[in-house]
């Protein structure tokens, strides 16, 4: 069985006699796909070194296993072919991309891991594909269900139900509830639910929490590749899933009542609970600067790197702040962007980021550090075209500026007393053209950001893109 | 508890001899699976796994 955002889907049958988990036995990975019993079957399972024991005495039995699974792995039907068959959208996005409502539903559909298609109605070839007339310039952003419903300017609710995201529980009382269905969230309901206890997390926006924004973690116990912020999040969902907990999306809790151990969820709906779990997590602090509310999602976004990284092709990317979070975002956007530099207030990232990180950073060419350097304010209309940085020490300011064009192929300028871009990772660069910039805080409360001060634990990373 | 006679009913054990078989069918869990229950979950550690009865769908 192949899962694809919740759907399964049969790609191939086992007969009495027959094996399975040849490939993954063949070539030491885990198993792509599920096998599920049909009927009430009997099998029989060998482990790894039971299996290399007969292979060392029977050497046909080893041959004939490689060539299942070599003819597994090839053929349009076989794994090789699952793999290379792109996932099919689940939902058509219709909006322009400095449309900060576009991003937000960009970002909710990413988050809860829908394959989706997204159209811009100013780009003609886009514009054709969308069955129908288009919305009015008003009624941006719309989404269409594939086979489905098309609603503009949805709520995150009307969208998760849509989709057939999970946002009623499925009883009025639990054993657990769990208020946030991020990792911790997420594994309090794994341990829950794997005792035998009725457990639900209750999640306002989508599973995975702050940590699902994460474009990289490389510290976290039993991945030593590191894992991506989405994958942990996917992995957690479906473990705590497969163990029968039951996770809401964009519900949020308006009151507890701590001693009828009762949560109130919005809409009214009341769960009753034997015990309730906090696990909040953390929000993001918001830069106080000038220009940045209003561009929001127009250029500047915070904890963006996983979802916005592929809109930053061939553009400048500032990144506000100097922790873990800034660094793998970095990372993640010098694979996308012309460049990418980070805004730190401090003298350097020495004391506030990993070594690893660092010395990755170190290795990127087009990954400059501006140290000592603050954010002073945003520029722009419809869009991000300029942000202005201060220097902490003599309180100059320049302004990196946008050709005033979101157009990708409009002039640039270098701003006033630009330097050129350094290499060094705790030098001091800017670019000049196109900005985009991610805020992140940093770890453990240690983190200056250009703003302020980021708060323990969180990982705010504010994008700002200003097109050349 | 598999027994060497089914192992033999597997195909690619079939040729082994007597005494391999009876080895394997003293290591090879004997696992039964009630209809949709899963023997394998994506994302599983690697193990070789035989059908002795029923039907299964990858």
């Amino acid at each position: 069985m192949k899962s694809e955002d919740g759907i399964e889907t049969v790609v191939g049958e086992r007969a009495p006699g027959d094996v399975f988990g040849e490939v993954p036995i063949t070539l030491g990975t885990v198993f792509p796909v599920g096998f599920r019993a049909a009927e009430e079957s009997r099998v029989l399972r060998l482990e790894p070194r039971d299996y290399h024991a007969v292979a060392s005495v029977a050497p046909d039995v080893a041959l004939e296993v490689g060539r299942l699974a070599a003819h597994r792995m090839s053929g349009p039907g076989g794994l090789q072919g699952l793999a290379a068959k792109p996932p099919r959208p689940r939902a058509i996005v219709l909006g322009h991309r400095w449309d900060a409502a576009c991003t937000e539903l960009r970002r909710f559909l990413d988050r809860n891991q829908i394959v989706y298609r997204w159209l811009q109605p100013d780009v003609p070839e886009d514009a054709e594909q969308w069955w129908g007339a288009l919305p009015a310039e008003g009624d941006y952003p719309a989404l269409r269900v594939v086979d489905g419903k098309t609603v503009v300017r949805p709520q995150a609710r009307r969208i998760a139900e849509l989709l057939d995201l999970s946002t009623e529980a499925d009883f009025a009382e639990y054993d657990v509830v769990i208020v946030g269905a991020g990792p911790a969230g997420l594994a309090a309901a794994v341990y829950g639910a794997s005792e035998g206890l009725r457990v639900v997390a209750v999640e306002r926006e989508a599973p995975g929490g702050q940590a699902g924004t994460s474009s990289r973690i490389e510290n976290y116990l039993g991945f030593p590749s590191g894992v991506s912020g989405d994958e942990l999040s996917s992995r957690a969902l479906n473990q705590a899933r497969r163990l029968g907990a039951e996770i809401l999306v964009t519900r949020t809790i308006t009151r507890i009542d701590a001693a009828a151990r009762h949560v109130h969820l919005d809409g009214g709906d009341v769960l009753r609970a034997r015990t309730i779990v906090l696990a909040c997590g953390v929000a993001w602090r918001r830069l106080e600067i000038p220009g940045f509310d209003r561009l929001a999602g127009k250029g500047i976004f915070y904890g963006a790197a996983r979802s916005e990284a592929a809109n930053t092709h061939g553009l400048d990317v500032h990144i506000v702040g100097a922790g873990n979070s800034a660094g793998q975002a970095a990372m993640f956007f010098s694979t996308h962007a012309g460049s990418v530099t980070i805004l730190c207030r401090g003298g350097g990232l020495e004391k506030s980021m990993s070594r690893y990180l660092i010395d990755q950073l170190g290795s990127r060419a087009n990954i400059a550090v501006r140290a000592r350097t603050e954010l002073a304010a945003a520029h722009g209309n419809a869009s991000l075209e300029a942000i202005d940085v201060r220097d902490v020490d003599t309180g100059e300011t320049s302004r990196l500026v946008s050709g005033g064009s979101t157009s990708s192929s409009a002039p640039t300028r270098r701003p006033p007393g630009c330097r050129p871009r350094s290499r060094s990772t705790s030098g001091a660069s800017c670019s000049p053209g196109r900005t985009c910039a991610t805020r992140a805080g940093g770890r453990s409360g240690g983190t200056r950001t250009c703003s302020r001060r980021a708060s323990r634990g969180s990982s705010p990373a504010a994008t700002s893109a200003t097109p050349r | 508890m598999v027994t060497a006679a089914e192992i033999a009913g597997i195909t690619i054990f079939a040729e082994l001899d007597a005494a391999d078989r009876e080895r394997l069918s003293r290591a090879a869990a004997d696992i039964t699976l009630a209809p949709g229950e899963y023997a394998a979950n994506p994302g599983d550690e690697r193990a070789l796994f035989a059908l002795l009865g029923g039907e299964s769908r990858r």
